[in-house]
């Protein structure tokens, strides 16, 4: 009669000691961070110097230029591996500040109800009917374009999904008896708040911090494709694509390795996501 | 042909279930004569819902072998587009929870006409009268209206009406009642019962009754089979059963059961193993002294409790409800679903507001206290809850449970908290190796073993207990009974036990409050309320219990029926 979790009814189990590999979270997950590494080391691991120029200008990919030179005879390869580093630290810090500002908001939401939650849940409404773009058009033409700037202003964009998703998650965990029982028992609202709820969110949490770091590296494209993105000589994958995009007569590679980078990170970042939410349904409390 | 020759319509030979490693059912075999009631019974995880499952051939995922004869045909190696015919033609079945098993997105009318058109070669017209039909033949009230309403709009009892309406359509061989009347309240639980009874005479039906309850099973099966880990471990004709049970499991789970007979001054015999390696606990018991006893701890005076419906309705849960309760004894609060007795419990605790009324504890009242003030004063006053998997964090382990208590009141070092955690999971009878055990490895037993020693970790005064054995296989609710009166004898803790279990109740309380849709209708000391009940509706909840013995069980529940159909409002 009592609600057992699946996991506990012996049959539902796998065998002890059988634990199936989860190939498609593995190989992303490796590929990943190959691709982080080679961003964060580009310093030591690149060929070249990113910036330096040389007369062989859109010269085809080759063994001493993995990915071919630009218009000023800049190695590529290098290029990309320092854009990388930019590219990801862009949505590493909105990733992470819509995460903080998120979960800080939809628990609030979630947890003073009624005025505050309407108030709260209007405005997260208001924000998501703005096309994105359109609002990091206004937000960077009034604050600038340099990478601080950037994060912050794509951390915003991506936290009123981060926020309602939160909420509904909380809202469901508030129903559960171990929340009123720590009620009960007198606990503080923090712990209430950290120590009793959050753990019990971190599975959504998780899945949706790998979909706002793949919404992140796509809006920071989006801005710098249509020219708000970071000035040169820095480069990002996406200004990469952009500058590549005028030169597309002179060199197609130029454009296709920086565009190509940005689709596997974010379809890998999707499939990871895919990957956890499906991990979290099995270990979740109910079906 | 005499009834030794009739030939089976069931026959159940060496059916055994596979899933991956483990074998939740080993090779069981019964038969099933045309007509008869056959019950299987056990406690959760035995294997009896799966064996019908299998029956049925629904459980998909698993290995069957063995051979499942139907009138001589095995379901085993029927086609599955032939099984569809067979599955509400021959054999249906009706589950455990009426409201998750109707669609809430068509109208009883429309599932009962497809239920019928499935199995017969009919009209949507022709079938609608047979639908109505149906509905007045298991005894819904207003059926032309009611066949065009939404399951919501049905009460719990009325949904498993029209499940057994559904599954009786077909007018089938057998009929499978998985935990019929489980999810139901016991004076709707008479009443579904005697509807199965009647069906199933009518149309000449086997039911095979699968149910943990040994009284329900007494009244209605004439031959049950008692399931254990997957194995049926003594069949007997129900009169035998009940009246010389042979193997020591049967016996166990008759002890077990609490009812009217019960003595209340004793453990209950089948609790009493698990107990036993409890080690005493130094310096906790507090008894209390003789001349504190009459004091009084709890004061409720006129709670009322409102809630607003979507629609701007108003409806009271809990009406102009007082009581008082004495330090040291066990004040009963029993009712039905819906009697407002959980919104008291959370209201004596302070967990919910009241619109009216007062809850004094000691010298405080709780309703005044700023935020602050309350929670220091939670210190001394905790809650059991019902669902013990609901009420534990699934990501903490057992001792970060029990711990929490101490850690949000800032008491002792890390040091004396684990301690103190150490002890007390032995004093509720478990041993160390479940301290790193989050509740998803524990069963429910374990699981309100670990709750309970989160209540008493505080060392609080009084404890509400929501329906805290409800939800556990009767020979754990047994355990945990004579636990809890244990640690009250040992802690001389005062007990708010809250159930819809009358038996239970008289078990445990010493002085007994009746619920009503919130309002208290009856209160009276233990002795006076079971041998002298004044409330009608105190009678009929005293009859619905179902008695584990055929002879008595069978007279009750005419009884019961009967007494119940006043309290109808639907």
């Amino acid at each position: 009669m009592a609600k057992k979790p699946p996991a506990n009814t012996s049959h539902s189990t796998a065998p002890l000691g059988h634990v199936r590999v989860r190939w498609a979270e593995t190989i992303s997950l490796t590929v990943l961070g190959i691709l982080v590494i080679g961003s964060v080391l580009a310093p030591i691991l690149a060929p070249y110097d990113p910036t330096a120029q040389s007369m062989n200008r859109f010269a085809d990919p080759s063994p001493e230029h993995l990915f071919g030179t630009d218009e000023l005879g800049r190695d590529l390869f290098s290029r990309i591996m320092y854009g990388g580093q930019l590219t990801m630290s862009i949505a590493a810090g909105a990733t992470i500040l819509a995460m903080v500002l998120g979960i800080a908001w939809g628990m609030m939401a979630a947890f003073l109800r009624g005025f505050a939650d309407e108030v709260l849940m209007r405005l997260a409404d208001s924000i998501m009917a703005v096309p994105q773009i359109l609002l990091a058009l206004v937000f960077i033409s009034a604050l600038g374009a340099d990478p601080a700037t950037l994060a912050f202003v794509i951390g915003i964009l991506l936290t009123p999904t981060t926020a309602r998703l939160v909420r509904s998650s909380v809202l469901a965990e508030l129903e559960e008896d171990y929340f009123l029982a720590a009620i009960a028992f007198g606990a503080p609202r923090y712990r209430l708040l950290l120590f009793e709820l959050l753990p019990n969110v971190r599975g959504p949490l998780t899945v949706q911090t790998a979909l706002n770091a793949a919404n992140a590296i796509l809006l920071e494209a989006s801005l710098s494709f249509v020219g708000l993105g970071i000035a040169a000589p820095e480069a990002t994958w996406g200004s990469l694509v952009q500058q590549g995009y005028q030169k597309i007569y002179q060199s197609v590679t130029y454009m296709l390795y920086p565009a190509l980078l940005i689709f596997i990170v974010i379809w890998l970042l999707n499939v990871l996501a895919d990957q956890l939410g499906g991990a979290n349904d099995i270990q979740g409390k109910k079906q | 042909m005499t009834a030794q020759t009739v030939p089976p319509v069931l026959q159940v030979t060496g059916l055994t279930v596979r899933f991956g490693g483990s074998t939740p059912v080993k090779g069981i075999s019964f038969d099933l004569k045309p007509g008869e009631r056959v019950g299987l019974v056990g406690e959760s995880g035995s294997g009896k819902s799966l064996t019908a499952l299998s029956i049925m051939r629904l459980a998909k995922t698993a290995k069957v072998e063995g051979v499942v004869a139907l009138d001589g045909v095995n379901l085993l190696d029927v086609p599955e587009r032939q099984m569809t015919k067979v599955r509400g033609g021959k054999i249906s079945m009706v589950y455990q929870d009426p409201m998750s098993s109707l669609n809430p997105m068509q109208t009883i009318g429309q599932q009962l006409v497809e239920a019928i058109r499935l199995h017969e070669k009919i009209s949507v017209s022709q079938a609608r009268p047979r639908a109505l039909a149906l509905l007045e033949e298991v005894g819904v009230s207003y059926p032309s209206e009611r066949l065009n309403q939404y399951p919501h709009e049905f009460s719990g009892g009325m949904c498993q009406r029209v499940m057994i309406a559904m599954a009786m359509s077909a007018r089938p061989r057998v009929l499978i009642a998985d935990e019929p009347t489980t999810a139901l309240d016991v004076t709707t639980q008479a009443r579904i019962i005697d509807l199965l009874d009647r069906l199933a005479n009518d149309y000449g039906t086997a039911v095979i009754l699968i149910t943990h309850d040994l009284g329900v099973a007494a009244g209605f099966c004439e031959r049950i089979h008692v399931m254990r880990e997957g194995e049926i471990v003594e069949s007997a004709l129900a009169n035998d059963l009940y009246a010389n049970p042979q193997h020591p499991y049967t016996k166990k789970l008759l002890g077990a059961v609490v009812d009217l007979t019960t003595d209340v001054t004793a453990p209950i015999p089948a609790g009493r193993e698990g107990t036993e390696t409890i080690t005493a606990v130094r310096g906790r018991s507090l008894t209390p002294a003789a001349g504190a006893k009459r004091k009084t701890l709890i004061e409720v005076a006129g709670i009322s409790k409102t809630y607003r419906l979507g629609d701007g309705r108003i409806v009271s849960a809990v009406d102009d409800v007082s009581f008082q309760i004495t330090k040291g004894e066990t004040f009963g609060l029993v009712g039905e679903s819906g009697s407002g007795k959980s919104t008291v419990a959370k209201a004596v605790l302070a967990l919910t507001s009241i619109n009216r009324g007062s809850v004094t504890f000691g010298d405080q009242d709780l309703h005044a206290l700023s935020r602050g003030e309350l929670r220091s004063a939670r210190r001394s006053m905790q809650m059991v809850f019902q669902d013990p998997y609901s009420a534990l964090n699934r990501r903490q382990t057992a001792s970060e449970i029990i711990e929490a208590p101490l850690v949000a009141h800032r008491l002792g070092t890390r040091q004396s908290r684990k301690e103190q955690v150490r002890e007390m999971i032995h004093l509720v009878g478990l041993s160390d190796d479940f301290a790193h055990r989050k509740p998803r490895t524990l069963s429910g037993g374990q699981c309100q073993r670990v709750a309970i020693a989160r209540a008493l970790v505080l060392t609080p005064d009084f404890v509400v207990l929501d329906e805290s054995v409800s939800a556990l296989d009767v020979s754990i609710q047994a355990q945990i009974l004579n636990l809890l009166r244990r640690l009250q004898g040992e802690l001389g803790l005062t007990y708010l036990f809250i159930s819809h279990d009358l038996a239970v109740i008289r078990y445990m309380a010493t002085t007994v409050a009746v619920m009503q849709k919130g309002r208290i209708v009856e209160q009276a000391s233990r002795d006076d309320l079971f041998t002298n009940p004044q409330h009608e509706y105190t009678k009929t909840l005293m009859a619905a219990i179902p008695i584990p013995d055929p002879t008595q069980e069978r007279a009750r529940r005419r009884r019961a029926s009967e007494l119940a159909t006043q309290f109808d409002d639907r």
